[in-house]
């Protein structure tokens, strides 16, 4: 192969062809190729130097002798080069590179080769406001580096404004298009031609959200083969696994179901749900989707919300909509996207140092809990009482944890502390209850099974809320509830207490559990605690009896009763100095 | 489903309890910790009907407590896929509603109740039909079919349809009273 400088490649290389039918087996040459990309330059293949100027002789167009052997290496190279060459068709999804609409994604929906421009199909993102004011040629001053919102043209809405809506019909295919200021709009969408070059066609990987506004609402499920062909063009190697449940979306197959036996390659074998076929197939994987039936639990594997699972609730083509596990919420998803997993996470929990569930310090005044952990950022939910607000934050927004226990007063003034359980009275939340999360400046974030907005999580004032005395020794089966008074004395983490040896020797329902429906002092009674000063300094024993401002304790090292002053122990539920027995 | 099954269980028992009613106490000790809990793979315990057998108790070296292995017959719900179910409504909202049979809880997506069925916000959020002649609301009975189930340790999440033949609304407790 020889490189031949020339200014115009394809002319000349027709004409080499020509040549070749005239002249038949006189020209030694093999092939001549002209490339788009390569400017001035044509390559041609033959034995020897010489039958290149044998061939090249008498042709118009040529600027220089000069020919340039091409190294064996790149001979390959030249040729395949042209696999590189994108593959531009209609339905496919691509990015637009620059301009207003630039990272917007865009359908073509049309290509003209010859001239490299194609015909996107796009979310308009006008002002018609401005428009208008140009059109009436009003100067107004402009804002600078202002992008639109994207929005669906509404014909009527820019007639209102008096801006001169023509509807024409394209002479070509017969479609009519809306033409505001020589702009082309259809069903809303705008209709853009653009050069090739302004598009990115490579790795486009449209969210669900974008394919969706996209979607129009009268579109059946054969729509979804557009956006299924760039999803396949994405999927990740080894997409496909033993035992995966399938369905052809492709071809004379298609809608069959199947088991994936093997996969090889691009080639994926089946085994059919059908009667009357052979026992395995092969096909190729782009004609495969994965499919799932309601019920089965799955988990996300790609997208947005990856890392999350749940149970598929409806199957909509090669949609699927989850019922996530932890948020009790939709998600909505390509069938391609999830895996059949039994496992139950809540996606990703933590970025850096904080985790979901969390208090942080965002700025000097605010704070929140973290009650959605996405892919770069948390969702908090501030603490402002009146309303639930809540902000999108970055990692590094977050000023840091707050972890000091501290305590409140409720409505009738009794110390409220964490995992003790409230009511609210007041608000926008009345009437909910829950055991309190966390404390801050008299705010209590108040975690609400039954409630379905913030991940649970309520906001209130403390100074609203009342804590229930009773369901706190009947509400947990579990029996932790009463040794949760002190819980938040020893453990900083919400681990419901095992008090140390006795977890050895018996469950800790024991201590609790037996005294159920205990109330006011008595709630001592029963429970294991530990000596915190005087004589049996260090020793644990079981509370026997309150007498006064004693009380008597079974030691557990010792068979004897003894009486140790209440003050001197460490779980003592009268809070009037909270902080002492942080060294228990 | 309902289930009579025989289940064995380690208690552990504090020695003060040791004397003429040991037996009564490790009984009633065993129905306080199994009654009402769930285990993933025989679901809900509602019931303890019968003690089969006390195994040999075993001292506990440095706490004095004895292990007893106890064999016990009890009545244990657990939901299976594609079973129906009669449940009582606890929540509505735009995105469903929670229903609860016995201790199991089941939530049916608004995909899964049937399309002329519509979301009605306010004081009572409730599902209805357009001519007003079937809805849901909060302590309404229905009748429905499991879909999927989610079984942990501690607990059996399901999620149901009412979107079949004879399933939906079968007592409304607004045309009761």
């Amino acid at each position: 192969m020889v490189r031949y400088a020339i200014g115009r490649e394809r002319e000349v290389a027709v004409c080499l062809m020509q040549k070749s039918i005239d002249k038949g087996s006189e020209l030694q040459i093999r092939s001549a190729i002209a490339l788009d990309h390569l400017k001035n330059y044509i390559y041609i293949e033959a034995d020897k130097e010489a039958h290149v100027r044998e061939a090249c002789r008498g042709m118009r167009n040529r600027y220089s002798n000069k020919i340039i052997l091409v190294p064996i290496k790149e001979m390959t190279d030249v040729l395949s080069v042209e696999s590189k060459a994108i593959d531009l068709s209609r339905d496919t999804w691509v990015r637009m590179k620059i301009g207003t609409y630039k990272g917007d994604l865009a359908k073509v929906v049309d290509v003209d080769n010859v001239r490299q421009r194609v015909t996107v199909k796009l979310i308009p993102r006008i002002d018609l406001q401005a428009l208008a004011n140009k059109l009436e040629g009003r100067e107004v001053p402009k804002k600078k580096a202002f992008v639109p919102p994207p929005r669906f043209m509404n014909v009527d809405e820019a007639r209102e404004m008096h801006i001169r809506v023509e509807r024409r019909c394209n002479p070509m295919t017969g479609d009519y298009f809306e033409n505001i200021n020589g702009m082309m709009f259809k069903d809303g969408f705008l209709y853009k031609t653009v050069s090739m070059k302004s598009i990115s066609s490579q790795n486009i990987q449209p969210t669900f959200d974008e394919l969706e506004k996209f979607r129009q609402p009268g579109e059946n499920r054969d729509g979804d083969m557009a956006s299924l062909s760039t999803l396949f063009a994405n999927r990740k190697k080894g997409h496909f696994m033993k035992g995966d449940r399938v369905i052809f979306v492709k071809g004379d197959l298609k809608n069959l179901k199947g088991w994936v036996e093997k996969v090889e390659e691009d080639t994926v074998h089946i085994r059919p749900n059908a009667e009357g076929l052979l026992s395995t197939l092969a096909v190729n994987e782009k004609e495969l989707c994965k499919f799932f039936e309601p019920g089965n639990h799955v988990k996300v594997v790609s997208g947005a919300t990856e890392g999350t699972t749940g149970m598929i609730i409806t199957v909509e083509g090669h949609r699927v909509v989850i019922l996530s596990d932890t948020s009790k919420e939709h998600v909505r998803v390509f069938s391609d996207n999830v895996v059949e997993s039994s496992e139950v996470t809540t996606g990703v929990t933590r970025i850096g140092n904080y985790e979901l569930h969390d208090l942080v310090l965002l700025d000097n005044m605010t704070f929140g809990v973290i009650i959605h952990v996405e892919s770069e950022a948390f969702q908090v939910l501030k603490g402002v009482p009146e309303r639930s607000e809540v902000v999108l934050v970055r990692l590094r927004e977050i000023k840091y944890k707050l972890e000091k226990k501290t305590y409140a007063q409720d409505w009738s003034k009794n110390t409220v502390s964490v995992k003790d359980i409230v009511r609210i009275l007041e608000g926008p939340c009345k009437g909910k209850q829950g055991p309190v999360e966390h404390i801050f400046r008299g705010i209590l974030f108040i975690c609400d099974r039954h409630h379905l907005e913030h991940a649970g999580f309520i906001c209130a004032k403390s100074q609203f809320c009342v804590v229930v005395g009773g369901s706190r020794a009947n509400g947990d089966r579990n029996g932790d509830a009463l040794p949760s008074r002190f819980t938040h004395l020893r453990t900083p983490t919400h681990v419901p207490q095992s008090p140390g040896r006795l977890s050895r020797g018996g469950p800790p329902i024991d201590s609790g559990g037996r005294h159920r429906g205990g109330r006011g002092h008595d709630s001592l009674v029963g429970t294991t605690i530990k000596v915190r000063q005087g004589p049996f300094k260090g020793y644990r024993g079981r509370v026997v009896e309150v007498k006064g401002p004693s009380v008597r304790i079974e030691l557990e090292s010792q068979m004897k009763v003894v009486t140790v002053d209440r003050n001197y122990i460490s779980d003592n539920v009268v809070i009037s100095t909270p902080y002492r027995s942080d060294n228990p | 489903m309902f289930f009579h099954i025989v289940l064995e269980r380690n208690m552990q028992l504090h020695p003060r309890h040791f004397g003429r009613d040991l037996r009564e106490k490790l009984v009633s000790k065993l129905m306080k910790d199994v009654e009402g809990t769930c285990s993933g793979r025989h679901g809900f315990v509602v019931a303890i009907t019968g003690i089969e057998n006390v195994g040999k108790g075993l001292i506990r070296d440095g706490t004095g407590f004895v292990t007893f292995p106890v064999k016990y017959q009890c009545v244990v719900f657990r939901p299976f896929k594609g079973e129906i179910l009669e449940a009582v409504v606890t929540m509505v909202n735009k995105m469903g509603f929670f229903a609860e049979a016995g201790p199991v809880q089941i939530f049916v997506s608004n995909h899964l109740i049937p399309d002329d069925m519509e979301f009605q916000s306010g004081d009572m959020p409730n599902y209805t039909t357009s001519d007003g002649s079937v809805k849901i609301q909060k302590d309404s009975e229905v009748r429905l079919k499991i879909i999927g189930t989610r079984v942990d340790a501690t607990e059996i999440f399901c999620i149901g349809t009412i979107k079949d033949d004879f399933l939906g609304v079968i007592s409304d407790p607004a045309t009761a009273s």
